[in-house]
């Protein structure tokens, strides 16, 4: 990229807020009724995390995987790069998130959830509540509700928001610290699209990581030496 | 003191018509278009002339597969043609715009209309995502083909220049944007056989006046400017703003015409391409593309007044 200090957000942003908010008016439309469905995997995922048994964390990697790989086709690839080509990429990462976490998860089994105490447990179960319960509420924020609800399960932002908030969850180890990695770029490349189109839950997605991060860190440093 | 034809004397008409007639000749850059039309610009490798206000694509025309917001952006092209509108520019960078042009071509059987200006945007070969755009287009073959903002320009040079004698092309040029890369941009304008640079002008974003637009004049290179606006932003901040009581000499009622107005009275300038999704936007841009236009006095007043507000 020549004279690359010269870019601003804006030069990258393909299309106008309302062809965004419209195509995802128009995705919903089409899924209806499986958003219903996708709420129930969402709530059945959240008490998973929230009050964890021995095969949680394989039951959760399965899910995941497969949910990061119904959005990177049903959204991203099929719609979403209909008005963004770099959507197409986007979707190549998503496929390999999804694979990831079910080969770590599943037959790894190096992904396990564990019972969290504390700030870990309050903001990763937070977060997971978030993106299931109360983001779909966010298009009220932007007079679009409920025709343009981002769904569990359906739709990136909030799908990204409760992996992260599941990952806070879990135990870390080597091995699943790679899950981190698209989540976080997800939420910043998300957080400042809708930045640019002036939406205010442009801050969800920005804080997310940073929320994630804090909880990690400060958990550490709360443990009885 | 104006281009203007305001006299009302019958003196002053016959002189007017009499002017206009031999304008081409006069100023061989300015034409008036045929009847009521648009004012038209001459390009320079042929004399081909061509309304001095086109379309642009970015961003306005990507709208993927939504046929309610496909339909608005095809009365937006009917509107536009209606006015005597050619030129339309799009690129492979503009997400479904190609398409959008190609459903608005097609349902309004407009392919006779058009000036079809594309771009070829990427690092390999070009062939293929040329025909790829052709085919968006629905259009026999493009008008005007532009190496996008410099991408490979040495190998898509050499393609375009082929493409021209076979006549699968009928010019072809070269294009840049918010005032980037204007040394290289240089350099090319003065080694190659261009018909037309694509560039950013408008009364803030004036850096192409130093070297730029000066070379395209004396090479006899037609310009297209793109973001007269600054993609809207500029109208935007302006719209508080009263126009200035002497705008009035301008015959103009809003920001974008005051602007378009500076733009298209530069001797250098052959199209600007505002983007819009708007027919009321698309008929004030057209209509700006009319006399009179201000002369260098008044354009410098002009670019001072906005650079003040």
């Amino acid at each position: 990229m020549t004279e690359w200090w010269t870019y601003r957000p804006e030069h990258f942003l393909l299309f106008s807020e309302r062809v965004y908010w419209r195509l995802l008016e128009l995705y919903n439309a089409e899924l209806w009724p499986w958003q219903a469905g996708a709420l129930l995997i969402g709530v059945f995922v959240l008490y998973l995390s929230w009050r964890p048994y021995p095969r949680s964390g394989v039951l959760i990697s399965g899910v995941m995987g497969l949910l990061w790989l119904i959005v990177a086709w049903s959204y991203l690839w099929s719609h979403y790069a209909t008005i963004n080509w770099a959507a197409t990429y986007m979707a190549g990462a998503f496929v390999v998130q999804g694979i990831l976490w079910i080969v770590i998860g599943v037959p790894g089994k190096r992904f396990q959830m564990s019972a969290q105490t504390g700030i870990r447990r309050s903001l990763g179960g937070g977060m997971v509540l978030y993106a299931v319960v109360i983001h779909p509420f966010a298009a009220i924020v932007i007079g679009r509700f409920p025709a343009a609800s981002e769904v569990f399960g359906l739709t990136p932002d909030p799908l990204v928001i409760a992996s992260l908030g599941m990952l806070v969850l879990s135990r870390i180890n080597r091995m699943n610290l790679i899950l981190w990695l698209l989540p976080c770029l997800w939420c910043l490349v998300s957080g400042v699209t809708l930045m640019t189109m002036g939406s205010p839950t442009a801050l969800v997605l920005l804080l997310s990581p940073l929320i994630a991060l804090v909880a990690i860190i400060v958990a550490k440093y709360q443990k009885p030496a | 003191m104006l281009i203007s034809d305001r006299s009302i004397s019958r003196r002053s008409l016959i002189l007017k018509a009499s002017t206009l007639a031999l304008s081409p000749f006069l100023c061989p850059q300015i034409a008036m278009g045929a009847g009521s039309g648009p004012l038209t610009r001459l390009i320079p490798s042929s004399s081909e002339a061509i309304p001095a206000v086109g379309l642009g694509s970015w961003i306005t025309f990507n709208v993927g597969r939504d046929i309610e917001l496909l339909n608005e952006c095809t009365a937006v092209m009917a509107a536009f043609f209606e006015a005597g509108g050619r030129m339309i520019d799009s690129s492979p960078m503009y997400g479904s715009s190609q398409t959008t042009i190609g459903y608005g071509l097609q349902k309004l059987k407009a392919h006779d209309k058009v000036f079809s200006a594309e771009k070829v945007w990427t690092s390999g070969e070009g062939d293929s995502q040329m025909e790829q755009s052709r085919q968006y287009w629905t259009v026999p073959k493009f008008d005007l083909m532009q190496v996008h903002n410099l991408l490979s320009w040495e190998s898509h040079l050499e393609t375009l220049q082929k493409m021209k004698a076979n006549g699968r092309v009928r010019y072809i040029g070269i294009t840049t944007s918010h005032g980037r890369q204007h040394s290289l941009f240089e350099q090319v304008m003065k080694e190659y056989p261009l018909d037309f640079v694509q560039l950013t002008y408008n009364p803030i974003n004036t850096d192409a006046e130093e070297r730029l637009l000066p070379l395209a004049k004396e090479r006899g290179i037609a310009v297209i400017v793109n973001r007269p606006f600054q993609q809207g932003y500029l109208t935007e901040r302006l719209r508080r703003y009263a126009l200035p009581a002497w705008s009035s000499e301008l015959r103009v009622t809003s920001w974008s015409q005051f602007i378009l107005k500076f733009i298209i009275s530069h001797p250098a300038v052959t199209c600007a391409i505002p983007a819009t999704t708007r027919v009321d936007h698309v008929l004030e841009n057209m209509a700006s593309a009319s006399l009179p236009l201000p002369d260098t006095e008044m354009r410098s007043r002009m670019k001072q007044y906005i650079r003040n507000l």
